[in-house]
């Protein structure tokens, strides 16, 4: 990639100096903060960094399962949920969702089946997963404060419900910065906007370099003005850049004190050489047959996320650090709002199967593949939604927002497998044993790769801020 | 005490007693004290001017202050900048736009001629330097920039940073912000007129609390757009009772946005706990926000002139034409009359309550004749059967009935308020003709007396609001109303911005709306727990209504609907009764039927009795003395076609093709969501640890501590936003000056004199130069807090006018530049960026205000209303682009143009590689290189270097050197060979063109100020 020019054109002598002075401008504004003092050397703030401490995990890929799964029609099994069907719903409070609820329990309308070694109950929506289980270390115990999808979404990715913060995504990459200078460090996919919409993958406060770059599912073009125009030879655009290059590096030696002018020049380099780099990433064309099958991707039901499972895999292959998948709508469906596929208010059942139908097996082949290249042992998966949902009903047969109990599975770097931490009670309506907030997730997240969530700080007005805002115990149970 | 206890309640309830005698929480006497010791909170004073070697290099005093500070580290200012540099950085700096080279070339032969020497003989120390400047041709630059109308654009868009400016909410559904526009276009008048920042400050927290300020040019009240600054950012659809916090989290946007901006303070952060170092309790965030939880958002008229007087008086002609036209009509009609009535059908079964219209009367009549009993015998028992109902009625009216609220009369709506040019002409009295718009009918319908808001046009707006509702009772009124196309109601619970409460209203003919509020437990389903819930009523039409459009589909709304601007509702009297126990229709109408005892003896007597009913009703209407009941019989017949009332008729026709013309010029009202304040304050609980239902004591709301606390109310029930107001615009507190002087210095100069802009508490940073910002602060003041006389002493400095390139010496001992030693390069803010494109390549539409326009998308998403624009927005600056918070214009964020949530006093510069890939490949850059490729080839230039020579200065306001120049050539002879031409045909080959235009636009130079 890199002979495509002479590296004299632009007075660079060598790739490694180059990738040093295109670092040092990426985001020179940061230097200071990055490392806590103003006269900082010049770093790139994406060049990969160490770990604080060794770790098993190197990256990271959520799959965010929008619009918020049911726990009790998933991963937390309830017999007393279902021998119960209709009763009242002891200890309900109507105002846990966003609507109101009945008080009266609904059952599960699923089949449950106990799998693997470790004998997880997980319902038949999810057969390619139920396969997994022995990988998954499962907390059932989520709640968050938040229970509408924007402001709960916030709490899961940033800490807090409220704008303004970075996300999960945006720490990690701050943390330990991106292994591949070619491509974005973090990056999300997703089909519809998701509610809250770039806050919840937001830098925030943190330098923009830190922001993900977005894949939309129903764009041709994944990222904006990659491709060269229509009628824009690569020679063309070779020249202009060549004469670009002259021009900057004659005005930039007339400034020999503008660092920002040096680092310009090479931002268009980075930009020339993504130009190659990420279609390459996002393309599953030369993907074999068999890999095809595996995640899906000539279905109907599941090509939407299986084309983003298997961008994702190529993602982390290629250096990315953090990716985040947001599920889109399936096929089915019981008429739930595009953007919030897992919302089932009305119809629990036609609802959750075609969210299931949608995206199990596609998470389930990610899984497979991961294990199959060596992946997963240092890849870190997340599955799950912003919160959880009603053991109650609302109407008849749907279930309304539930933040006060939920199931998240983690699985993969460093992950202790067939593990169940924590518990809901035993309709699955609320957390009543070793409770687990967004911020203890973060904490165990940051943990797995290698950084100490208290120490993993950005100075902002003034304060040291933490993706784990005041709290953050981390869940070593879970630890493999 | 037992007697007082009921006012007692009432007092707590405004907020003036407080059970509660608890110490304040909060920091103690002592800690306060330590902490308003901090610089910021001291009085400004004006300091006198340091001392300085170099005295001769000044041009302004704030230069002393410069100098003194740059000799006291052995260091020298840069030399000054060429004039070609200074008319760029001139021009973006004022008006955000590149100088046009001709301009640059007057300026640099106009300086060299009146150029003086650069050091004139040091005179004695102290002594004003800078009058010999006043003829030379850079101070005439500075104020033709200062006159331009883009200085305004310019300094509204740094403005509109702190205020977060976009048009729509965000959150789930991006609901529009109301008019938000109208609030930019205030800015940019403001800016250019330089009205006094003192008055803006106070416009923006308190202009619907303030004497109308009346634009000259727009007619507009100008005080009332301003407290569109408090509404902007994210803001949540529902309210408090479906989802606690939902006000709350507005409001505590609110005080962060009024804290920062104008205070430089943080008190958002109190929401939960005293702050950590400054002088901020918990309690003064409570005081902010009972202040803003007892303002109401609602959308308002801006019209301070009302521009329809003239149209509305030649439609009260053509109105009055018609109406004799069709008294005439209508009293010639009898025959006709009759025989349509006898033509009526018999009922199939009577109605259980007495006939409430002529036709249900005919019907039933007939019924009963046809049931085997005569007329004469039924007619005397229906007669019976009518006086028990009609007294019935009347005696039930007369007990059940308080009446509320009359909008029959002008001054009798007993504390309802309506707004709105159509309510403002709509009094009308009963009988008033509705000339239909459009369609066959030349009447819609008559009115009833009352007050309607298209009793002129349905163009017109209108709105009708409630005092609130009391707290724990359970209220059942009724209004006569009608409404109609999206007219709605809503109860706004906890002054909600978007409540969800909202019913869309379809009623042709007048009827009772019965409504319950104040039943709390009733707002939620019955899961409401709070017992202390805002409540009042509104109804509006579309453009006085703050949620509408509400967020996609709402209602069954359309998006046709939301562009039809019609839209109409009217009220005539409130009552209140029993729940169950509505107004009756006391039948008065039906009495003339009876007053002569004797039956109709066929079917033909009684139609022609019911005739002569209606027929009275008519000469009664012509005479303009009908009554409501009138009305409604009136109404009947026109809606059954009864009465000629055709748009066709040919005595009819010109009259009513008159109106409609004529309704056509009529200016729709200019609404904008803004702010109402109806003394039905109260103060707000401090929530423990910021949540929304764990609460401590009252705190008085005012202004927070440490300037000055509550202060004594004008009225003791208001919310107290003006005295906030006023003690914010003040000459006397120490920070708004400060703060914003620094926020003026720190876009002309890169950085602030205080580099935290919105913190000038303990965890932002000190300034090095403390006196310079006072000096700059005190002559702000002294100068009527004018930012056109700061701007011009800021940039005819001796310091702004310094080189950007410095000695290595004084980066090695000053690297961040804090005493100023040079001009600090400056990368182009966003929509610099791409109003240069635009202006570079000949396509920037210098039109002022207006709509913003759809930015332009390669993905819509028409549930929430993010539509794709035109590629280049018209060619309008990117002032006017529509800042959708859910998805902000892409190539503006991309360069940094602030997320519009959270103020931001200072935009991050980042350098990206998406940045660079913007530049080369976005197709909006592209279509600039395309026209500004395309227009060259008619500039007559002879050879490529005559050209580009003209392109380069162009773009980079300066002449290329030679080995640019000869680059540049050689880029368009490479590019003409990869086209495949022959080296002649180059000048007239637009792709080689387009080429060095693309060029152009990336030289790093092209989007940075030196």
């Amino acid at each position: 990639m890199f002979g495509q020019y002479a590296p004299n054109e632009l007075a660079l002598p060598s790739r490694r100096s180059f990738l040093q002075r295109s670092g040092f401008g990426l985001g020179s504004v940061a230097l200071g903060t990055l490392l806590h003092e103003a006269k900082a050397a010049p770093v790139n703030p994406l060049a990969a960094r160490p770990p604080l401490f060794p770790a098993k995990a190197k990256r990271i890929v959520w799959l965010f399962m929008t619009g918020a799964p049911s726990q009790v029609d998933t991963w937390d099994y309830k017999p007393e949920l279902q021998k119960r069907n209709g009763e009242v719903l002891p200890g309900s409070d109507p105002k846990t969702g966003f609507f109101t609820t009945s008080g009266k329990i609904l059952k599960s309308p699923f089949g449950w089946n106990q799998h693997g070694r470790s004998g997880a109950w997980v319902s038949d929506i999810l057969p390619h997963l139920s396969h997994h289980v022995d990988d998954m270390a499962f907390i059932h115990s989520m709640h968050l404060r938040a229970n509408n999808h924007a402001p709960a979404s916030m709490e899961l990715m940033c800490g807090v419900d409220r704008p303004g913060l970075p996300s999960a995504g945006a720490w990690v990459t701050y943390g330990l910065g991106a292994d591949n200078q070619n491509l974005p460090a973090f990056v999300v996919l997703h089909e519809t906007r998701p509610r809250g919409d770039d806050q919840i993958w937001s830098a925030g406060f943190l330098p923009k370099t830190y922001q993900a770059l977005t894949l939309d599912a129903r764009r041709k073009e994944a990222i904006d003005n990659l491709a060269r125009a229509k009628d824009e030879s690569e020679t063309q655009q070779r020249a202009t850049l060549d004469l670009l290059g002259s021009l900057n590096r004659d005005h930039a030696q007339a400034r020999p004190t503008q660092a920002d002018l040096l680092s310009r020049i090479n931002s268009f380099e980075l930009a020339y050489r993504m130009q190659m780099a990420a279609p390459e990433a996002m393309d599953i064309a030369n993907e074999s047959a068999a890999t095809r099958q595996l995640y899906g991707v000539d279905n109907k039901e599941t090509q939407t996320f299986g084309r983003q499972c298997l961008i994702a895999r190529r993602l982390l292959e290629r250096g990315v650090r953090f990716v985040q998948i947001f599920a889109g709508k399936g096929t089915g469906g019981d008429g739930s709002v595009n953007d919030v596929p897992w919302d089932g208010h009305n119809n629990i059942e036609t609802n959750h199967r075609s969210c299931g139908a949608a995206t199990d097996q596609p998470a389930a082949a990610l899984l497979t593949d991961l294990k199959m290249r060596g992946m997963l042992e240092d890849t870190i998966v997340v599955w799950g939604g912003e919160f959880g949902r009603t053991s109650d009903s609302q109407g008849s047969l749907g279930r309304d927002h539930n933040p006060k109990g939920f199931t998240i599975w983690l699985a993969g770097g460093g992950v202790k497998g067939g593990v169940h931490y924590g518990a809901t009670d035993e309709f699955g309506y609320k957390a009543v044993e070793d409770k687990v907030h967004g911020n203890d997730l973060h904490a165990t997240i940051l943990h797995l790769l290698g950084m100490d969530h208290e120490k993993l700080t950005y100075r902002h007005n003034g304060r040291d801020y933490r993706l784990t805002d005041v709290g953050g115990n981390l869940i070593r149970e879970i630890l493999a | 005490m037992k007697a007082a206890a009921p006012i007692l309640i009432l007092l707590v309830f405004l907020g003036v007693a407080r059970l509660s005698a608890a110490p304040a929480e909060g920091l103690s006497e002592e800690t306060f004290r330590k902490r308003t010791e901090w610089w910021s909170l001291q009085p400004i004073r004006s300091p006198g001017l340091p001392t300085a070697k170099q005295v001769a290099w000044c041009r302004t005093d704030l230069d002393r202050f410069v100098l003194a500070g740059l000799e006291k580290s052995r260091l020298k200012p840069a030399p000054e900048a060429d004039a070609r540099t200074l008319a760029r950085r001139l021009s973006f700096a004022l008006t955000g736009l590149p100088p046009r080279p001709e301009d640059v070339e007057a300026f640099v032969r106009a300086s060299s001629l009146s150029h003086s020497p650069a050091f004139s003989p040091a005179s004695g120390a102290g002594e004003k330097v800078g009058k010999r400047e006043s003829e030379t041709a850079y101070d005439a630059l500075v104020d033709s920039l200062l006159a331009s109308p883009q200085f305004g654009e310019r300094w509204a868009r740094h403005w509109m940073d702190v205020v977060h400016y976009a048009d729509t909410h965000g959150y789930e559904w991006d609901a529009p912000a109301k008019h938000a526009w109208r609030y930019r276009d205030y800015l940019v008048r403001a800016f250019n007129a330089d009205v006094p920042f003192k008055q803006l400050a106070l416009e923006q927290l308190a202009g619907d609390l303030l004497p109308l300020r009346v634009d000259p040019c727009t007619g507009l009240n100008e005080a009332i757009l301003g407290p569109m600054s408090l509404r902007l950012g994210e803001r949540r659809h529902g309210d408090n009772a479906a989802a606690e916090g939902v006000t709350q989290e507005a409001i505590a946007n609110i005080i962060d946005t009024v804290s920062k901006g104008f205070l430089g303070t943080t008190v958002a952060c109190a929401q939960c706990h005293d702050h950590k170092l400054d002088a901020i309790s918990q309690r003064d965030y409570y005081a902010l926000a009972g202040i803003f939880m007892s303002t109401r958002w609602g959308a308002r008229s801006a019209d301070a002139v009302d521009p329809n007087l003239e149209v509305l008086a030649e439609l009260r002609r053509h109105k009055q034409s018609l109406r004799g036209e069709l008294a005439k009509l209508w009293l010639n009609s009898r025959e006709p009359l009759v025989a349509k009535l006898a033509a009526l059908p018999a009922d199939e079964k009577p109605s259980p309550a007495f006939p409430d219209s002529l036709a249900s009367f005919w019907r039933q009549t007939l019924l009963r004749s046809t049931n085997g009993v005569a007329l004469a015998t039924a007619w005397p028992k229906l007669r019976e059967e009518f006086q028990r109902e009609r007294e019935k009625r009347v005696a039930a009216n007369q007990t059940n009935l308080a009446l509320v609220a009359d909008f029959t009369r002008a001054g009798m709506e007993c504390g309802w308020r309506w707004d709105g040019s159509g309510m403002k002409h709509g009094l009308v009295r009963d009988g008033e003709p509705v000339v239909a718009d459009e369609g066959e009918a030349a009447l819609a319908q008559l009115l009833p007396a009352g007050r309607w808001s298209h009793a002129w046009s349905q163009r017109l707006a209108g709105a009708v609001r409630s005092p609130l509702f009391a707290p724990e009772t359970a209220v059942t009124f009724s209004a006569g109303y009608a409404a109609g196309r999206h007219a709605a109601r809503a109860f706004i619970v906890d002054q909600a911005f978007h409540s969800e409460r909202l019913a869309f209203l379809n009623q042709p003919q007048p009827a009772w709306l019965t409504l319950t509020a104040g039943n709390f437990d009733k707002l939620a389903g019955g899961n409401d727990t709070s017992r202390a819930r805002r409540v009042y009523l509104e109804l509006a039409t579309k453009s006085l209504n703050n949620y509408f459009p509400p967020r996609t589909g709402y209602g069954g709304l359309k998006e046709t609907d939301v562009a039809d601007e019609r839209s109409w509702f009217g009220l005539t009297r409130v009552y209140q009764h029993a729940a169950g126990k509505p107004p009756q229709d006391e039948l008065a109408r039906f009495a003339p039927l009876f007053a002569n005892e004797a039956a109709p003896e066929s079917k033909e007597q009684l139609a022609a009795r019911l005739a002569d009913v209606l027929l009275a009703a008519v000469r009664r209407w012509a005479e303009d003395r009908c009554d409501s009941e009138d009305v409604r019989v009136l109404n009947e017949a026109l809606a059954a076609k009864w009465l000629p009332n055709e748009s066709t008729n040919a005595a009819l026709a010109p009259l009513v093709a008159a109106y409609r013309a004529t309704e056509k010029r009529l200016q729709p009202d200019r609404t904008i969501g803004s702010a109402d304040d109806w003394n039905e304050a109260r103060d707000e609980r401090l929530s423990v640890r910021g949540g929304y239902t764990d609460f401590g004591d009252a705190v008085p709301r005012g202004n927070i501590r440490l300037l000055g606390g509550p202060a004594t109310r004008d009225v003791l029930d208001s919310s107290g936003r003006l005295e906030l107001a006023r003690s914010i615009a003040s000459d006397t507190n120490p920070l708004t000056a400060r703060v914003f002087v620094n926020r003026v210095w720190l876009h002309l100069f890169g950085e602030g004199l205080v580099r935290t802009p919105d913190d000038f508490g303990h965890l932002g940073e000190k300034p090095v130069h403390p006196e310079l910002l006072d000096y700059l602060a005190a002559r702000f003041v002294a100068e009527g807090w004018s930012l056109k006389k700061l701007v011009r002493l800021m940039v005819t400095s001796a310091t702004w006018r310094q080189a950007s390139t410095t000695s290595a010496a004084a980066l090695t001992k000053d690297a961040e530049n804090r005493l100023w030693h040079h001009f600090p390069q400056q990368r182009l803010d966003a929509e610099s960026i791409r109003d240069a494109l635009l202006a570079v390549s000949g396509r920037l539409d210098p039109a002022l205000g207006g709509e913003p326009i759809d930015s332009y998308r390669t993905a819509q998403d028409a549930a929430k209303r993010l539509f794709s624009g035109p590629l280049d927005g018209l060619g309008r600056r990117s002032l006017y682009l529509k800042m959708t918070l859910m998805e902000p214009p892409k190539f503006l964020a991309l360069f940094n143009q602030p997320i519009p949530k959270l103020t931001t006093g200072k935009r991050d510069v980042t350098n990206v590689p998406d940045q660079a890939l913007a530049l080369l490949n976005d197709p909006f850059v592209l279509a600039m290189a395309k026209h500004w490729g395309d227009r060259v080839l008619k500039d007559g230039a002879t050879t490529p270097e005559a050209r580009a020579k003209a392109m380069f200065a162009t773009a980079l306001g300066r002449p290329p050197r030679d080995e640019e120049l000869s680059r540049l050539v050689k880029l368009a002879s490479r590019s003409a060979e990869l086209h495949g031409l022959a080296p002649g045909a180059l000048m007239a080959c637009a792709p080689v063109w387009h080429d060095v235009a693309h060029a152009l636009f990336n030289v790093k130079e092209f989007i940075y100020v030196h």
